[in-house]
């Protein structure tokens, strides 16, 4: 098991060195964005390109980089030919700074901030991560026993009218885009009943404004949770229960309560209970949609804003980040199985 | 030609001067027929009586010409004449609708002033207060803040280094500027007004003298203001940071020293802020002197923050004391009058900064510093009303009311508002109406009443209507493909194409009668109403003034008046719609098209495109467009009976500013949508926008080449002469010589006679002639001359027989330099020695030789200018 968990550590740290360089390239490979505007302006734009490190500049043309970005030559002084920094070139100078632990400056969102530290803050009260998994983590707390306990209401009255009634709301419910059910939460909870705020309070609103704030980001985020939670448990335990063991269990003399505490329910558990914890790691990621129209100051919608405002190092600290929960939390899920089913963990020592 | 009624513009004036006489106005300025342009110069511009003139017959303007020092009534005859000229000849484009729109003021708020005032606004903050609680405000101590809103969090009150207008509006809150304005005695407009300074006006300084009564247009180099300083000045620091080392400046009194080092911080090139450099770079009017120079060396001190031991003497921004007390005193590199000498160093970003601060927070100055322990609150100080209070990462920006602010200690019917609550609304990138929900639910103050609710809202009591900043347009690109060739092929002057990816020119974009068919073809009322603005034909928005001092908007002179009725005729009353006039213009160009071979009477199809910032356009905007100008086209093809019909293909950039780099400004399209805005305080200048060798960088229309003197109809005229748009513009911004076909001439030539090489030396002789106009002064200044691009072996020679290397002394000798018995010409001669000699000869000349001169042009200082020559051993 030990060198089962090293292995799959080696090879997640190995996938996200891949992933990060493939993303800078990839970034990178994008066209530089050009400046508007006279060509004093254009001049500094392009200067602040070079003090960045993203453009590199020469006070003659240099043919063998092909075209200039920019040329400004006037007609007495220093000409500046502008050419993009090579590729390459950027992504030594990032992996140098990684090794000093400094992933560079955030140019647009947070100006002068490191780029981890625009993600996870300089405390935990400054920090958008922790916005997002205080923001996140009701949602789970609300979901996961409600969602399992629907489902398993369901599953014991199969095809009898409760489990339609849960079967038609769980399928209106999924199949409804988030965005719909925010816009139709705050619609109704906040501009028309004037029940809740209808954006996220300030962190100067009082205590109990604050509270309130938690209901329409619980409840946008718990529907779709809960309803995922409940059709999987309902078929899970649907096809344990209809399973030849559990059979046997019965006719051993067990009553269905017992038989189906002691056999059906742990079975069916198995492919659930990861889930949970891919839940509970995906506490971390945000939802941007949530997060941009209720006016969360978390993490969710901070990739495509570092994409939109060019934020180079912030988007690589972001994606970093996120590269490695969801890799780590992949090995935690693997691992988990060895834990939840033994068999599992047999099939490992083999 | 065939003749037609000309009327000058000066006849109008001419009509109004006689209508003001007989009101018992005073008539002085002009009587009937003509009129001076005061200034300093007394020269005497001549205008047209009302009579038959054929503009062809009329002169072409030559010589020196400048009317900088007009007064504003002329420079606004000069602007009516160019916007004509621009109108007509399609370079303003086609003109949708105006930004304008409704804004809903929540009923807690007393205005400063009912009425909008343009350029103003309500003087809300400054004059009005608040009348009631704000129900959606749960946080009690912000119940009396005026409540606004921000899309974006920019996570920086840092506005030296900022080139967007979310941080410099932030900061104006925080920081006073020398002059600023206020409503004035009857609240019907607005009036400037000493705020940081205690003069009315700044005061000329010639010769170390000072003038205190100086005119409205006189211009000079030299201005100076007194200022606020000390505990008589009653201007002092605040901050609402908790951090003992901040708080320290809390209370403490500007200084002199402080106006000055916010500038010695700006222009320190090392720090390389955005503003400083935009500052090191500016050219022309408004530019300092100096600051150029101060701002590369600097830069190349690499002393980041204040660098005390830069020599800052050379800079034309002084601070001094006299009997009148403190003062600053701006040097300009061209004469500017007294509005534009106040206005050009007029900026928040100039407010006093006391050096130890800037010690203190360093680079973090306005920012959060790099690992966010402090955040702007901690890193900024306020010399305005107001100071930043609080900063809450995506959420919430507020400013609390300066109290010991003076002018609220003098007057306390003055900001009696306690602070600006502004919420950060990130949800607007994916929902515009976010903000006026928001207004609904009584959490803002004010929103703007958005498209979805314009039926509902745009007559309610408490919505008002909000004049436009500017005006939308569908830019045109008119060009033949031989012009098209010439300004973006493949040895383009604008831009450079390659061949495979030339524009498909469209020959009936060049044609007069279609583009005008395509002008007149739009139902800009309709078109309006269904996209929530305002129809409008007009180039400039109504902030545009004509005279800055009195506020008046350029749009409601007559002069913009007639240039719009010259084109436009009678549908200006339809905002230029006119079904029958479309028609006729298409059915005109069809027959004109025909006779070209442009198209036969078996053509089916004639294509155009238009490129629009967002892709949701293409189905509104788009589809309305497309709509109204193929039904106007094929009813005229129809009625003639042809198949030609009308196709208009739509597409969208990817991200809304490419529209500009990747179609405008590279002429790849038809009709593409985009609109440029500039100095409202200046539209004379910036119609330097329209010209089309794109000196400003911003032309984005097309087809005209604005150098021409045109000798048709609609010939530029001004003066009783005849000029191209841009020997025009020239002439009202800067100044120009003109030859005797209007253009732009350099009246300073340079040529080499004798180049003699020796072993160690080269000796150099030479002529410069100064070509003699009227009222064209020429003061040389110096020859000059490098072998490379990095200037390392940079040389001047002087005309008082002087000279200098960057290599250092003994690189030049036997200079002459001396005036001929030929008035204007001069000879010269010197011997380039050593290491300078030695890299002549290793590149075989001067790469770059040339003059250096001033120019003068009647009166007016026209700035340091260059003339080229060439430079090559061995012939």
């Amino acid at each position: 098991m030990f060198r089962y968990s090293v292995q799959r550590i080696f090879l997640a740290i190995c996938t996200t060195i891949i992933i990060l360089s493939l993303t800078f390239f990839l970034v990178k490979l994008q066209p530089f964005p050009a400046a508007i505007g006279t060509n004093d302006t254009k001049l500094i734009y392009y200067l602040h390109q070079v003090e960045l490190g993203y453009a590199v500049s020469y006070s003659t043309a240099q043919p063998h980089l092909g075209s200039p970005l920019f040329s400004y030559v006037p007609d007495k002084g220093v000409a500046y030919y502008f050419y993009q920094r090579p590729i390459w070139d950027q992504y030594c100078a990032w992996v140098r700074g990684l090794f000093n632990g400094n992933w560079g400056t955030s140019t647009s969102i947070s100006p002068n901030v490191d780029a981890m530290t625009v993600i996870v803050g300089s405390s935990w009260k400054d920090s958008r991560l922790w916005t997002t998994v205080k923001t996140n983590i009701w949602p789970v707390i609300i979901s996961v026993p409600l969602g399992i306990g629907l489902g398993i209401w369901a599953a014991l009255k199969k095809n009898k009218l409760t489990d339609h009634v849960i079967s038609t709301i769980v399928m209106v419910f999924i199949s409804v885009p988030s965005f719909i059910t925010i816009n139709i939460l705050l619609y109704l909870l906040s501009y028309q009943a004037n029940w809740l705020p209808s954006q996220w309070p300030s962190a100067t609103a009082p205590l109990g404004t604050r509270v309130l704030g938690y209901i329409i980001p619980t409840l946008s985020l718990s529907f779709g949770s809960i309803c995922g939670y409940c059709r999987f448990t309902r078929a899970e335990l649907t096809e344990v229960m209809s399973s030849d063991f559990l059979l046997l269990a019965r006719t051993k003399g067990l009553t269905k309560s017992q038989s189906i505490k002691r056999h059906a329910l742990k079975n069916a558990m198995v492919p659930i209970l990861p889930s949970i914890l891919s839940e509970i790691i995906g506490l971390l990621g945000g939802s941007m949609i949530l997060e941009s129209l209720y006016g969360i100051p978390g993490v969710g919608r901070l990739y495509i804003s570092a994409i939109q405002g060019n934020d180079y190092n912030v988007l690589m600290a972001d994606m970093a980040l996120y590269t490695l929960i969801g890799l780590v939390s992949g090995v935690f899920l693997d691992l988990s199985y060895g834990f939840i089913d033994p068999r599992i963990r047999m099939g490992a020592k083999k | 030609m065939e003749r037609r009624k000309f009327i000058s513009p000066a006849v109008a004036l001419g009509a109004i001067a006689m209508a003001l006489a007989s009101c018992g106005k005073d008539p002085s300025s002009s009587s009937p027929g003509s009129s001076t342009p005061e200034g300093s110069t007394g020269d005497t511009v001549t205008t047209t009586t009302e009579t038959d003139v054929d503009p062809s017959t009329l002169p072409v303007a030559s010589g020196a010409q400048q009317f900088v020092d007009s007064s504003y009534a002329e420079r606004t005859k000069i602007l009516g004449q160019i916007e004509k000229y621009a109108v007509d000849h399609a370079l303003t484009g086609l003109p949708l609708y105006s930004d304008s729109g409704y804004q809903m003021i929540n009923p807690r708020i007393v205005k400063g002033v009912n009425t909008y005032i343009t350029g103003y606004g309500f003087s809300t903050l400054r004059d009005g207060y608040i009348n009631g609680k704000l129900s959606g405000e749960t946080n009690e101590k912000f119940q009396n803040y005026y409540h606004n809103w921000s899309a974006n969090d920019p996570s920086s009150i840092d506005a030296w280094n900022s080139d967007g207008s979310e941080i410099s509006d932030l900061h104006t809150n925080v920081a006073s500027t020398y002059y600023g304005n206020r409503l004035n005695e009857d609240k019907t407009g607005y009036e400037w007004y000493p705020i940081l300074a205690t003069q009315q006006y700044m005061w000329p300084v010639e010769g170390g003298t000072v003038n205190k009564t100086p005119t409205a247009e006189e211009l000079h180099r030299t201005w100076r203001m007194h200022v606020r300083t000390g505990e008589l000045g009653k201007v002092t620091y605040r901050t609402a940071s908790t951090l003992a080392d901040r708080k320290a400046f809390d209370g403490r009194a500007v200084v002199l020293e402080d106006y000055i080092t916010t500038f010695k911080y700006m222009l320190n090139g090392a720090n390389k802020l955005y503003r400083g450099t935009e500052m090191a770079k500016k050219t022309g009017k408004g530019a300092i002197v100096g600051v150029s120079n101060y701002y590369a060396k600097t830069a190349g001190a690499g002393v980041t923050g204040l660098n005390e031991t830069a020599d800052f003497s050379g800079v034309g921004i002084k601070a001094g004391t006299d009997a009148d007390g403190d003062y600053l005193e701006f040097t300009y590199q061209t004469p500017v009058n007294r509005f534009f000498a106040m206005y050009s160093c007029n900026s928040d970003l100039y407010a006093p900064l006391p050096a130890d601060f800037i010690k203190l927070v360093g680079t973090n100055l306005g920012n959060y510093s790099s690992d966010k322990s402090t955040s702007p609150v901690d890193n900024i100080l306020s010399t305005g009303p107001f100071m930043l209070e609080s900063w809450e990462t995506d959420k919430l920006i507020t400013f609390a009311r300066n109290d010991e602010w003076y002018e609220r200690k003098e007057n306390a019917n003055l900001y009696r508002i306690e602070g600006i609550h502004t919420d950060i609304l990130t949800g607007y990138a994916t929902d515009k109406n976010i903000a006026f929900r928001e207004y609904l639910a009584n959490k803002l103050d004010a929103a703007g009443v958005p498209s979805d609710y314009l039926t509902q809202y745009s007559t309610h009591k408490d919505a008002v209507s909000i004049p436009g900043t500017g005006t939308w347009k569908l830019n045109l690109n008119t060009c033949t493909p031989e012009l098209w060739e010439s300004l973006f092929g493949e040895n383009g002057t604008i831009a450079k194409t390659k061949k495979e990816e030339y524009w498909n020119v469209k020959p009936w974009m060049s044609n007069e009668n279609f583009v005008r068919g395509l002008f007149y073809s739009i139902d800009r009322q309709n078109f309006a109403t269904s996209m929530g603005g305002t129809p409008c034909i007009d180039y400039f928005s109504d902030i545009y003034l004509s005279n800055p001092e009195t506020g008046e908007s350029y749009n409601s002179t007559k002069e913009h008046k007639a240039a719009l009725e010259n084109f436009w005729g009678s549908t200006v009353e339809t905002y230029g719609y006119s079904a029958s006039l479309a028609q006729a213009a298409f059915s005109a160009a069809i027959d004109e098209l025909l006779a070209a071979g442009s198209i036969t009477t078996a053509t089916t199809e004639m294509k155009l495109e238009i490129w629009w910032m967002y892709n949701n356009q293409i189905n509104t905007e788009g589809s309305l467009i497309a709509g109204y100008m193929t039904k106007a086209f094929d009813a005229a093809a129809e009625a003639k009976g042809l198949p030609v019909r009308l196709k208009i293909e739509q597409s969208a950039v990817t991200q809304w500013d490419y529209v500009y780099y990747d179609h405008l400004m590279v002429g790849k399209f038809d009709l593409a949508f985009g609109s440029i805005s500039g100095n409202a305080l200046d539209p004379l200048n910036f119609m330097e926008v329209l010209k089309s060798d794109n000196s400003s960088g911003f032309t984005l229309n097309w087809g005209s080449d604005t150098s021409i003197v045109s000798d048709s109809e609609n010939a530029l005229v001004y003066d009783g002469k005849r000029w191209s748009f841009n020997g025009l513009w020239d002439a009202a911004d800067h100044g120009v010589v003109l030859d005797e076909k209007g253009q732009s001439l350099e009246p300073v030539a340079i040529t080499t006679t004798s180049i003699t090489e020796a072993t160690s030396s080269i000796t150099v002789k030479g002529n410069i002639e100064v070509t003699n106009f009227d009222g064209l002064k020429v003061d040389l200044v110096a020859i000059f001359g490098t072998t490379n691009d990095k200037y390392t072996d940079y040389f001047e020679v002087y005309p008082d027989g002087s000279s200098g290397c960057e290599l250092g002394d003994g690189m030049i000798s036997d200079v002459k330099f001396e005036e001929t018995a030929t008035k204007g010409k001069f000879e010269y001669a010197f011997t380039l020695k050593g290491d300078l000699a030695t890299n002549v000869k290793s590149v075989g000349g001067l790469p770059l030789f040339g003059v250096d001169y001033e120019q003068t042009i009647k009166g007016v200082y026209g700035g340091l200018k260059s003339s080229y020559g060439s430079f090559v051993l061995g012939q």
